[in-house]
């Protein structure tokens, strides 16, 4: 097996493992709304967004492959990420 | 992914990257607008989520970030110089387009059915706004997979020429990345 091969067989089972992960969040999410009833619950906001704050760094990171692009888009693509969650959990609070 | 030249650089090039800022930062503004005014009626705003259906929600996450899955895979076919491959994983992550857009727009006839349109109230507003808007990315990303995918398999890409599909590829992972955050807004947070 070649290099090439070597981490082309790599990636390939990151995105598996990426898609499987993403797929068990949805699910999770979508549970957690669906036992907490139809009340407003900031409790349940705050876990569903939570959520979609760490699959959304798995699509930037892996799908969008932000884990090999200069350090700078990285950073701005969290912190940006990270800081629209906490307004929105604010808002929800 | 492991793949990538070891020089770091942006997959599809640094247009396509501000592009997805300036969404991003459009998105986000909607997002904070949905919260901000749920927040001065949050009853009005739970009466409209109580009239959707979070599982068709959960289907169609699954169906998008499907849809990512397999763009992401033909961006390493195109790297492995396989032309055929990677237009049958654009074509596949295409079909994916459209059974979201099927799914949305069953939604979206049972709402219209209801008497329901954009004036209706604010919930509505921004659930037929934002979720058109993201409906209509989807739309555009679905053209540009099957666009990409018949030059592919005519041998116009390859790793040598990547950028087209790179930039195809973010574009689609950029309209997963929106409703990652839509579906919770819209259907769970409560």
């Amino acid at each position: 097996m070649n290099v090439r091969e070597s981490g082309k067989r790599r990636g390939v089972g990151l995105l598996l493992l990426c898609w499987i992960i993403l797929i068990v969040l949805t699910f999770a999410s979508f549970r957690i709304a669906e036992a907490d009833g139809n009340g407003p619950r900031a409790a349940t906001a705050t876990l569903v967004l939570g959520i979609a704050v760490i699959k959304a760094h798995l699509i930037g990171a892996v799908y969008m492959e932000l884990m090999d692009a200069p350090r700078v888009w990285a950073v701005a693509m969290s912190a940006y990420l990270l800081l629209l969650t906490g307004l929105l959990v604010a808002l929800f609070a | 992914m492991a793949t990538r030249d070891p020089a770091r650089e942006l997959p599809g090039g640094t247009v396509i990257w501000l592009f997805v800022a300036i969404e991003l930062l459009t998105f986000g503004l909607f997002f904070v607008g949905f919260a901000a005014s749920r927040r001065s009626d949050p009853a009005l705003f739970l009466a409209g989520q109580e009239q959707l259906h979070p599982l068709s929600g959960a289907i169609n996450t699954v169906v998008l970030l499907s849809g990512g899955w397999l763009a992401a895979r033909g961006v390493l076919a195109n790297r492995a110089d396989a032309p055929r491959r990677t237009a049958g994983f654009f074509v596949a992550a295409a079909l994916a387009g459209i059974l979201f857009m099927v799914i949305k727009s069953h939604e979206y006839s049972e709402v219209f059915a209801a008497g329901i349109s954009l004036s209706t109230n604010t919930f509505w507003f921004f659930y037929l706004f934002v979720t058109g808007l993201h409906f209509l990315h989807v739309l555009a990303g679905t053209g540009f997979l099957l666009g990409t995918a018949w030059q592919a398999k005519r041998g116009a890409y390859g790793p040598d020429a990547p950028s087209t599909v790179e930039a195809v590829a973010v574009f689609w992972h950029l309209v997963d990345l929106i409703w990652v955050f839509l579906f919770p807004l819209i259907y769970l947070a409560r």
